[in-house]
Parts: structure tokens; sequence; C-alpha cells
């Protein structure tokens, strides 16, 4: 695809810093943040808790058993367990994402993936998918910018009748795991819709954290058409030949078409408001659309509490 | 109508691209959302957008193609009007009145037929206008170019034209090629031509292809027979000018007579015939040698069509002593040629070059430097060097020079350049290129033996180079612009004139001009026009080809 090109120098940088910076002050969100640190055996203290029978002896802790508890209450060490943090990225491929043609979203949604990958680094496990592809394929760990920039690296020629890919993405989603689905939902309700809530909801019913990041480019496109008579030729590959006037009553009636379509898209998915992040796109050309790409990203609370270091 | 119609087009083709905004096709992710809005499309108000007329290039190309016909359209209309319609003539009309325009055409001068030439004319000039103004700069030329003055009624420049007579003089046609330049170039002035008219019995120069487009030129000559003089020349003795004999040279132009007979008299009773036979010959030459100076006349018959060549008077003048300033010790030789001595009216000056102290740069007197003489050794002296074409070696035997004991010659002034030198380069004979000045080894030897005919013959060669270029008096004269009749020794006998053989060639006519050549410009105008729209309609259709509706 023409046109999508990796943060320049500067915004990789930045967003390095921004690394260092999040793993170290950032405080989780209460109602979300990062699953990854739970109870189990290393060297870093967690909490005492009562001795259950089935418990190792050797974690009873006599010290303060003796002082703290009962006569029959027993206290034991209990440790924080070291995990890799997993982060499933989702990113929607179709024909629709590769617009606006001057901006495209599909470059946000690139421009995301590299700024994962830069900030979860190698101590993280950071797994690339592709929300729509012709065949079912895997998730798989995303270590280098060919996967995103390369020849062939997006799936192409997908349009908003794509099937959806999730056949292999459960086994990929442990308790823990945050999913993080990166579209504009110009897909179709009745079967695309209902797949990918239905996967949503039980990722998070698994102890998954969804985090939705909708893409919306309507406003530069409404910019695009202004106030003028358009034919439409054809939606998607669907022959329309229909003529119509954008004018302020119709401009509305889009806007609030794409509202309800959005709202009966993320009440499927049952998610909180907060795990809906919607990032308007930006106008203008690509350096100061990368610049406003690195600062929502690195504003957004959601996104920072990924990278928290402090567990929930 | 036609130019209307073109007119109407570029205004609807403008019309057109300002009312139709251009083509845009943009495509939305959100689309989906566009069918069926509430709010159907209301009709187009009419808006006038010069985005398209400045950013379609097919546009500039269609209009481009329709501005190119338009003025196809009008030049052609504009050269069809210049020919149909009243338009103004102004005439340059140039007659010949050399010498050759009284040779006789039938019955009449050349002339003559010239003349009314010229006032035909004037005629169709007058005719071609079609009621629109005329006028005509009349001019005779020959060795001179004469401004007859400026006319808008015929029978006025007619009756300037009718007195002209031919004069004795040559026709100089580099006068008639600047001054029909000069005219066209003309703009300013009340008659300034559009038209130039040449009337001649010379056939069309080669400059005629670099000169106006407007030029017509009018050879009215005929192929006619003459037998006159062409060249009469005299043959002198170098050292003392007399006139030894006389070349005559007659040509015969056209068909020839049978026979020519050329009858000279002279002083004294001096009379001579020469006569000859043409049959397939076309010159003939002889030479008589006068007896006594003073007057010949040498007459030709029978008279050709053009008289002016038929008789020559010659002055045969009478030899005048050489002067000169002899400045050898050996006073002998000019004693005995008789000889006159003079310092600063000689013709030449003899001198020893030992006794040359610096040659001027420049002198009056022709100068014969002669060296230290012939001293014959054992030895011959072989020739190294000579100049075949030098007539100061004429006769020379150079066997005797290589046993003439010639010295070299002492370092010579500048401007010297050997004629003749030693295998050991020692210069023997030397001259100046311009013969002013000639160094000889040395004195004529009185001997009767091969050196003194050797160093004879060496000194008077030199003695001729230097006095052959002493201006003698002319056998004769020729009319010029000053005394443009012929009297006594002045003839007319110009190279050319009596050439009465050359077929006519003229270039242009009076029917090319009558058909518009004050339209020519016009005419050329309209069909590169076309090629040219045709040529960008051509691009235009290549462009619609290839970029479509990018560039529509």
């Amino acid at each position: 695809m023409s046109g999508i090109a990796p943060l320049s120098p500067s915004t990789r940088a930045a967003l390095r810093r921004y690394r260092l910076l999040a793993r170290e002050s950032v405080q989780p969100n209460p109602t979300g943040g990062q699953l990854m640190r739970r109870k189990g055996q290393s060297l870093e203290f967690r909490e005492h808790l009562p001795y259950l029978p089935g418990d190792d002896i050797r974690f009873v802790d006599w010290r303060a058993s003796a002082r703290h508890g009962t006569k029959h209450d027993l206290l034991a060490r209990s440790f924080v367990a070291e995990e890799r943090m997993r982060l499933l990225l989702s990113l929607d491929p179709r024909a629709t994402m590769a617009l606006p043609e001057a901006l495209p979203k599909l470059q946000f949604a690139l421009w995301i993936a590299e700024a994962l990958l830069i900030i979860a680094g190698a101590e993280d496990e950071l797994l690339l998918h592709w929300l729509f592809d012709r065949s079912p394929s895997p998730p798989r760990p995303l270590q280098s910018l060919g996967q995103l920039y390369g020849q062939r690296a997006v799936p192409a020629g997908l349009g908003e009748d794509a099937p959806v890919n999730l056949q292999h993405v459960r086994p990929f989603l442990p308790p823990t795991t945050v999913w993080v689905i990166v579209t504009d939902l110009y897909f179709d309700h009745s079967s695309t819709a209902k797949s990918l809530a239905a996967a949503m909801v039980a990722a998070t019913s698994g102890m998954c954290w969804v985090l939705l990041i909708e893409l919306d480019s309507w406003a530069q496109e409404r910019t695009l058409m202004g106030q003028e008579v358009w034919h439409i030729d054809h939606v998607a590959s669907a022959p329309l030949g229909e003529l119509v006037q954008l004018s302020d009553p119709n401009l509305q009636e889009v806007e609030r078409r794409i509202a309800v379509h959005r709202a009966g898209f993320v009440g499927r998915t049952r998610l909180a408001a907060e795990d809906h992040l919607l990032w308007p796109l930006p106008a203008g050309p690509a350096p100061e659309a990368e610049h406003a790409f690195l600062s929502t990203f690195t504003s957004q609370g959601r996104i920072q509490a990924l990278f928290a270091k402090q567990n929930v | 109508m036609i130019a209307w119609l073109l007119g109407l087009l570029i205004l609807g083709l403008v019309a057109l691209y300002l009312v139709n905004p251009p083509i845009r096709r943009v495509t939305l992710s959100a689309a989906r959302f566009l069918t069926q809005l509430p709010e159907r499309p209301r009709p187009r108000k009419l808006r006038l957008s010069l985005r398209r007329l400045v950013s379609s290039p097919l546009f500039w190309l269609q209009l481009l193609v329709l501005t190119l016909l338009l003025l196809a359209v009008l030049a052609w209309r504009s050269a069809l009007a210049a020919e149909l319609g009243p338009r103004r003539i102004a005439l340059l009309l140039a007659v010949d009145t050399s010498a050759s325009m009284s040779a006789l055409q039938g019955d009449l001068p050349r002339l003559v037929a010239a003349q009314i030439q010229a006032v035909e004319a004037m005629a169709r000039a007058q005719a071609a206008t079609q009621g629109g103004s005329w006028c005509a700069r009349l001019a005779a030329f020959d060795a001179e170019w004469r401004d007859l003055g400026t006319f808008r009624d015929p029978t006025a420049a007619t009756a300037v034209l009718t007195p002209l007579t031919p004069r004795a003089l040559n026709t100089d046609l580099d006068l008639v090629r600047r001054k029909v330049e000069a005219a066209a170039d003309a703009t300013e002035e009340e008659c300034a031509p559009t038209h130039v008219v040449v009337i001649t019995d010379q056939p069309v120069p080669a400059w005629y292809a670099e000169s106006p487009r407007s030029l017509i030129w009018l050879d009215i000559g005929q192929v006619l027979p003459n037998v006159g003089f062409t060249a009469i020349t005299p043959v002198r003795n170098a050292l003392n000018g007399t006139v030894d004999s006389i070349e005559v040279q007659v040509s015969a132009f056209g068909p020839a007579p049978a026979g020519s007979v050329v009858t000279i008299s002279g002083p004294g009773g001096f009379a001579l015939e020469r006569r000859h036979t043409w049959g397939q010959t076309v010159v003939w030459e002889f030479r008589f040698a006068p007896a006594a100076p003073g007057a010949y006349t040498v007459s030709l018959r029978p008279e050709g069509v053009y008289a002016l060549d038929d008789t020559a008077t010659l002055l045969v003048s009478a030899p005048e002593p050489v002067r000169i300033d002899w400045r050898l010790p050996d006073q002998t030789i000019p004693a005995a040629l008789g000889w006159q001595q003079a310092q600063r009216t000689a013709d030449v000056r003899v001198i020893a070059q030992a006794d040359l102290a610096v040659l001027p740069a420049a002198f009056d007197t022709p100068l014969l430097l002669v060296g230290p003489g012939y001293i014959p050794g054992p030895e011959p002296q072989l020739v190294g060097y000579f100049d075949e074409a030098s007539p100061l070696l004429a006769d020379l035997n150079f066997d005797v020079a290589e046993s003439a004991g010639m010295q070299p010659a002492l370092p010579l002034p500048d401007g010297f350049l050997p004629v003749l030198k030693g295998a050991d380069q020692a210069v023997w004979i030397a001259a100046r290129p311009d013969h002013s000045a000639v160094y000889i080894p040395g004195p004529p030897q009185p001997s009767d033996d091969n050196l003194g005919a050797f160093s004879q013959t060496v000194f008077f060669n030199a003695l001729r180079a230097l006095l052959g270029q002493r201006d003698f008096p002319e056998l004769y004269t020729l009319t010029d612009r000053a005394n443009p009749e012929p009297a006594g020794n002045r003839l007319a006998l110009h190279p050319g004139e009596g050439d009465t053989g050359r077929a006519p060639q003229s270039a242009g006519s009076l029917d090319d001009w009558r058909a518009g050549p004050a339209a020519q410009d016009s005419d050329q105008l309209w069909p590169p026009l076309l090629a040219a729209a045709l040529l960008a309609l051509a691009l235009e259709r290549a462009t619609a080809l290839i970029g479509g509706r990018r560039w529509s």
C-alpha cells in the first residue's frame, strides 16, 4: 500500500522515553489496568494469608503467626508471580481502513502497533493478529517493523464483507491477556459484528482486558466532500448509482447512522465505556498527523494503564 | 459565416467549461452510510467556476484548435478580400536606358519595347487595384539611377517615359539591386513601393532569389544578330611605350553573318582591310601595326543591330623618351639608348647597391639596384632556386648563370623576395612583389660572349619590369556618367552591351501580379495556421486518450 510509512525517528525516540516514564510512575487505573502480576512464587513478597490445608508448610511465617495470628490460625507468606505481560493486538486490514487516501486509518493502526512494540520491548509478549483475513491465521509474535510495513505484510483486497479471523484467537486469550482491537467498525452487523462482539465478551469473561480503539475518519471525509451533489457510484462492490445532496440535514443523518452503528456494536461487546476508545483522526499532512498521533497516544489514560507497574 | 460559427464555438466552449464543474472522484470509507438519505438532491444552481478553465489541459488545447481555425479562416478571408476587393498599389517602375537598349528589335530600339511594357505595367497596376489607390515612381537606370518622379496619373507618367532615349553607358545591375532593396525597406515615403518592376534587356540576375517577392523582372530583349568590337588592346614596347601593334577582338552574338570586313584608316593615308568568314566561330581576333602616331578609325561591316560597337576611333600617341636617374659610373648605356637623364621626374632610378645606404619603405620612382658585377671563377655556381613565373628570368640561360660568376647580394632591404638563388643560398636576383624595386647582380657587360648576352638580358628584363608600370596614354576611353556621349576616342565599348545573343530571362510577370502579389503574405498565412490547428487537434485527442478524465 502506498503512502504507509513507519514512525519517524524522533517519534520513536519520544516513545522510548515514554516507555521508561510509564513503567516507573504511571499508576494503574482502579477499574482496569494490566492483570499480569498475580500471586505466585518469586522472591518478591506479596502479603500474608491465612494458612490453608494444602499450602506449602515451608511458607508459614512462624514469627508473624506467633505475633499476629490466633492459636490455630497460622499465617503463610505469599509471593508475587513474575509473569510476562501478554498483549494481543488485532488490526483491521479491510479496504475502508485504507481511507481516507490522504492519511489512511491503517496508517494510524500500524503506528499504534509500532508504538506498542517500542513500549512493550522484549520484556512483554506482543502478538499481532489481523482481524480479517481470507484464510484463518493465528496471531504471531510482533518482533520487527517488517511484519507491519513489509511487502504483503498487510492482507490486501479485503472488502467490507471480508471474513472475520477469530478461529485461532481463543487459545491466545488466557486470563490476564490484554486484547487491543484497532478498527473503524465499518463492517456488517449481521455476521461479522456478532462474531467479533461475542469473542470480545468471551475474552472479558475469561479475565482478559479488552480495549477497543475505534479510528474515526468521518470529520475528514465530511470536509473532503463539502456541501455538493455527489453521485454514489457504488458502495463496496455493490453498484448503486445514486445522487445524494450533502446538505446539513443529510450530514447530520450520516453522523447519526454512524453513531447508531457504533452504539449497536459496542453494546454487543458489553465493554465498559472507558474501554471503548474513540480516536478521531487528525487532518493535515503526515508530519502534523504523526505529531497528533503521538500526543493522543501518550495522553490516553487507558493506553497508559497498559504499562503501569503496579497491579490492580 | 464560418468565422462567426467558430467564434460562437469558442464562446460555447468557454461557457461549457465555466458551467460544468470538474469531475471529482472521491472514495469514502463511510460511503455505506450515505445511501438513501432523507433529503433528495435539489436541481443544481448555475454556478460559474473558473477552476476548470484554468486547470484543464483539454480546455486549453480545444481553445487553441478553435482559435487557430478562426485565425486561418480570417487570414483566408483577408487574402480573398485583398484579391477581390480594392487595394493599394505603389509601383516602382525602373526602365533600362543603357547603350544596349539602342539595339534594334525589328525597326525600333529595345527602349521603345521597354516603354511600351512600362505603360502596360502601369495599366495593369491601376486595373489590379479594383478602384483602389494607385501611384507609380518612375526611374531610369544605366550606369546611373535617375528618379523621374512620382505619378498618380498614367498619362502624366507616360509623358515622362516617352522622351527617354538610350545612353551610351553600361548597365549597373548592382546599382539596381541596391535600389530595389532600399525600395523594399521604404515604408514612410508618400509612395512607398509595394511592387517593383524592372524592365531591361538583361537577364534576371542571380540576386533575384534574395530580392523582395514583389519584384518583377521583365527582360524585353530578343535574340538578335550582332557583330561588334568587344576588345581593342595595344601591344607596347615596355621600354619606350611605343604601340607596336593593336589587337582587335570582334565577337558575333546571335546568328552570325557569313563574313565581316574591318577597315582601318589612319594618318598619312594608312589604310588596311581585314576580312573574316565566321563559319562556326564566334570570336575573331587580329592584330595590326600602326604606322605612326595619330588617330585610327576601325570600322566593321556589315553593321549589327547594336551600332555603338561597329566603329572605334583609336588615338595612338607618340612615344615619350625614357627619363632615367642613372647613378652608375658607366654612362654608356643611357647615352646609347638616348634616354634623358632626370632625377625627380625619372621613370626609373638605377643605382649600385653599395651606394644605397637605406632603401625607404615607400618611394615613387621605380628602383633598380645593381650588384657588384660578374666575376667568373674556376668552378660553376649551381642554381639552387628560381621563380619560374618571374618575368625577370625571361630568356635567361641558366647554364650561363651557373658560370657567370654572380656575386652574392648584400643584405637586401625589407620586402625583397629572391627570384634566383645559388645552391649556397646566395641571392643573385631579387625583387619586390609589386616590381617597384629590383636587384640584379651587376651592370650589363659589353662583351659579345655568353656572359655579355646574359648580363644584358638580366638588365633589360629588370628595366622592362620597372618601366612597364608607367601610365601610357590609352587608345580610347569609355563613356561614363560625366561624359555619357561618345566623342573622338571616347567609345561605348562597355562589356556585354553588344551581347544580343542571350535568350531573355524574366522572373514574374504582370499576369501573376494581377492575381494579387500584394496578398501573398496573407495567402501564405492560412495554410500553416490550418496545419497548426490540425496538429493541436491531434495533440488534444492524444491527451484525452492518455489522460482521460484526469485532464478533462
